[in-house]
């Protein structure tokens, strides 16, 4: 990993960040959160709230083979995309194991762009080899801001920014004076908005004025991750750790509910035979825990015998009680099953011994409708 | 036109030949397609002058499995022998040269001169080696069920897989002489390297003529190996092509394999194909087919060490100084273990190594048909040397071959003088497709896994049959065998 760097938003962040709380994601300096936690995923919830999303590991593919080698690398096929479309989907190992999940966005017939929140870039530059196609990472070469929560879209129109736009839909404007790209790309109902770097500060200030009637606040990483949480995604690093070696067949699709990203039909693809093969034995769930108190990484227990464990876990301040993803055993992954936690010995916090966790559907939360759109 | 055929051989080295002399014993339809215009692989023989035959890269005998020997009637096809056993000889520069023979009185009277405690070592040594290594044979070649039990899980493999050859031998004898000759049959890996141990185990669990250990010279030189492969091949109805390079491998939307096509444009269809080449040099016909992490992996450049071939062409009977040895051996021109290390630390830095080792045999003492009356030739395996090496094989071949015959001047008195002939085989020469061939390659999961991780490709129908096939390159059939054996074994399964 190279040196640190900072978002085009820097100046805007440090200047809010009064915890001084910083966290890197792929080696980018962020914002852990701004004050609290709490508030800043209410206000996502409740009202409007903007998000630096400047760190997503993007990468541009272009060259006559671009969609042929887009089909080959992902679940799914690149061909049906026209430009300005997008859809989401997995690369996996040779064995069919996860390598990583993001946005493929179709800019031009010529020209994709990968978004996604891990870096893979040595695996996708190894595998363009064969192909006529050019790779280039311009991560953090734009601004991204995502503006999340029931007054996004009016807090863009206040802002006089066009919000008729499509889910997984993102197209080029010109916003009063700066060219932007508005995109659908995100898992809360919201918009995100990618800018030049040098417009970045005016970006943010046009948003925190024109939400400021709606209660906008800059949201950090740590609250994004909980809205990530109570959409019931699992993401690569904090939730799995993506198949790495060519030949890794764990983490499967369908043990981390990612199957849905895959197009079975779409032959061809890195890794479909294993995959069509493979017969996960866990599946991926959502447990709400009857506490406040986060359990990540705790075996969970039916019977006094092992049945899965949950993976990231955190306070849901909408649903007021600690939740967790959790992968269990397929026999016992049904709605309404309870477990108990049993974190190991001097592991974990000794309120959670047998505290009992609940299977409830996923997601945990629903966007919020938006309002006045 | 296409024609068709139940399989393909690509190469038609011993291993392929092999190959398709199982596959159309059962009746199957086969091509044996080969880029050269002879047969015979690196069982190849070359002529130098006035009516000297030598073998260009195949250096000794020591692997032929006896199996296959019998199951394809070799000897009915012209196998003969000139010697089945010789001695392994230590070249010692004080004189004082290590014998080892099948007769252990005499192998622990030439070690005493060294060392009176590895004498005593020697026989009870020998007993338990050979007997751990004919264990290992189930594992390594003999196509054993899935999920069968071999020697491979036996603590005391495990021990040397992670074990330098070295530190092997350290640990059971103490004389530079007996440590360096036997070390240098590990000379794929540095004696260093874990796992290196392994490749003694594999050495010892070979057998010539029923020999276990045995090194032979075939009479006639190696040609007449390959030619009673070929003969067998096409007794059992193969079809031998030469001159049929293959451009292209074809596969189907399922990533099965479909046939061949030919530089020449001509496709060979078969649902069935077996390469004799290099795992790297057969997928690399199949690339667009093979998964992402697959292609990484063959891009990735792994060649280190090599060896290289020599071979001296004398006008009389070549003289060694010191002490008496017969001259139908295999010397061993390595001082220490230490010399091993240090040639393989020079040749992964891509310069050839100050003190070369080598091992040396004299054929034509073995077989007067090799050379003219009172001529001789020296056959010399030089290694490790660089694969790639600083400035180019072109520019350090003459280098290479004077190094050879000055290092070799000072155990065989006279040589420069009675010099007539030199041929030498560069790794580059020798080619990337026989690198497994040529003990580049090798590594200790290789030694372990089981047999069918070496024949099988990601690529349904595609199966290596070459020195790939084997879990240490040589002059086999193993690796034909267990490629057929498995081709039945998957069909079986459809």
């Amino acid at each position: 990993m190279s040196e640190l760097r900072a978002t085009p938003f820097h100046a805007r962040t440090a200047a809010a960040n009064r915890d001084n709380a910083w966290i890197t994601r792929n080696g980018v300096t962020l914002s852990e959160r701004f004050e609290s936690v709490e508030p800043e995923v209410l206000a996502a919830r409740l009202n409007v709230a903007i998000v630096d999303i400047s760190w997503r590991w993007r990468t541009r593919i272009e060259g006559a083979a671009a969609e042929a080698f887009l089909s080959r690398l992902v679940t799914r096929d690149a061909a049906t995309l026209a430009p300005g479309q997008s859809f989401k989907a997995l690369w996996l190992s040779d064995a069919g194991g996860v390598r990583g999940a993001g946005v493929i966005a179709r800019f031009g017939r010529e020209s994709f762009e990968i978004v996604a929140t891990a870096t893979d870039a040595e695996w996708v530059a190894s595998a363009a080899g064969g192909f006529d196609v050019g790779l280039r990472d311009v991560s953090c070469e734009t601004g991204g801001l995502a503006v999340v929560g029931p007054y996004a879209s009016v807090t863009l129109k206040a802002a006089e920014l066009a919000t008729d736009i499509e889910p997984l839909a993102f197209r080029k404007l010109s916003w009063r004076g700066l060219d932007v790209t508005l995109s659908r790309w995100g898992e809360h109902g919201g918009y995100e908005i990618w800018c030049e770097p040098d417009d970045a500060i005016l970006v943010w200030d046009r948003l925190m004025r024109a939400g400021s009637e709606f209660g906008i606040v800059a949201a950090g990483v740590a609250a994004a991750d909980v809205l990530d949480l109570e959409a019931g995604i699992a993401r690569p690093t904090l939730d799995y750790r993506p198949a790495r070696e060519g030949d890794a067949a764990e983490p499967a699709p369908g043990s981390l509910g990612l199957d849905t990203l895959v197009d079975e039909a779409h032959k061809g693809f890195n890794g479909r035979s294993a995959y069509l093969a493979s017969q996960p034995p866990r599946r991926l769930v959502g447990v709400e825990i009857e506490s406040a108190e986060p359990a990540p990484f705790t075996p969970l227990m039916l019977h006094d015998k092992p049945a899965g464990h949950t993976l990231r876990s955190a306070y849901s301040p909408t649903l007021r009680r600690a939740i967790a993803l959790a992968s269990v055993d397929a026999v016992a992954a049904v709605t309404g099953a309870t477990f108990s936690l049993s974190p190991p010995p001097g592991f974990a916090t000794p309120s959670l011994r047998k505290v009992a966790a609940r299977i409830v559907p996923l997601p945990f939360v629903s966007p919020t409708a938006s309002i006045g759109a | 036109m296409t024609r068709a055929y139940d399989a393909i051989v690509i190469g038609a080295g011993v291993n392929g030949l092999a190959a398709a002399s199982y596959l159309a014993m059962a009746g199957k339809s086969v091509i044996v397609l080969e880029a050269r215009d002879a047969v015979g692989g690196l069982c190849d023989t070359g002529r130098f002058g006035d009516g000297f035959l030598f073998s260009r890269a195949a250096h000794t005998l020591y692997a032929l499995d006896s199996v296959v020997i019998k199951e394809l009637k070799l000897s009915r096809h012209g196998l003969r022998f000139a010697v089945r056993d010789i001695p392994l000889v230590g070249l010692r520069s004080d004189g004082k040269h290590l014998l080892l023979t099948r007769d252990v009185r005499t192998s622990v009277r030439r070690i005493a001169h060294h060392s009176e405690a590895d004498a005593s070592a020697w026989a009870q040594y020998r007993r338990d080696w050979f007997a751990l290594a004919r264990a290992m044979r189930s594992h390594w070649w003999r196509a054993s069920p899935e999920g069968a039990e071999t020697a491979a899980s036996d603590e005391r493999v495990a021990r040397l897989a992670r074990m330098g050859a070295g530190a092997w031998l350290d640990s059971r004898f103490e004389s530079d002489a007996l440590k360096a000759t036997l070390g240098f049959d590990a000379h794929a890996l540095s004696p260093l390297a874990a796992g290196s141990a392994l490749l003694l185990l594999w050495r010892a669990a070979q057998e010539m003529c029923g020999l276990q250990g045995a090194v032979a010279v075939p009479r006639g030189g190696f040609r007449t190996v390959a030619d009673a492969f070929a003969g067998a091949a096409r007794s059992h109805g193969a079809e031998l092509r030469t001159g049929a390079r293959i451009a292209d491998l074809s596969t189907d939307r399922d990533g099965g394999v479909t046939g061949a096509v030919l530089a020449s444009g001509e496709l060979i269809a078969a649902p069935l194909v077996l390469s004799s080449l290099s795992r790297r040099a057969t997928l690399s016909y199949v690339s667009a087919a093979l998964g992402f992490g697959e292609a990484a992996d063959l891009a990735r450049v792994r060649r280190g060490t090599q060896m290289a071939r020599v071979t001296l062409a004398l006008d009389s009977a070549p003289a060694i100084a010191g002490s008496v040895v017969p001259l139908t051996s295999r010397f061993i021109v390595a001082e220490r273990l230490e010399s091993l290390v240090a040639a393989h630390g020079a040749a992964h830095r891509g310069e050839l190594p100050q003190e070369l080792t080598m091992e040396v045999t004299i054929p034509s003492a073995a077989d007067t048909s090799l050379a003219p009356a009172g001529r001789h030739l020296l056959s010399v395996l030089v290694g490790p040397v660089p694969a790639a090496v600083a400035g180019g094989w072109r520019n350090a071949k003459p280098v290479l071959a004077a190094k050879v015959v000055a290092a070799l001047s000072r155990h065989f008195t006279g040589l420069a003088r009675r010099l007539v002939g030199v041929e030498v085989l560069t790794p580059d020469e020798i080619g990337e497709p026989f690198d497994d061939a040529f003990g580049g390659a090798v590594d200790t999961a290789r030694l372990l896994a089981d047999w069918r991780a070496r024949v099988r490709t990601p690529i349904s129908g595609l199966i290596l049959c070459g020195a790939a096939a084997d879990p240490v390159g040589a002059v086999s059939g193993h690796g034909g065998r267990m490629a057929a054996a498995f081709a039945f074994e998957e069909q079986g399964r459809k």
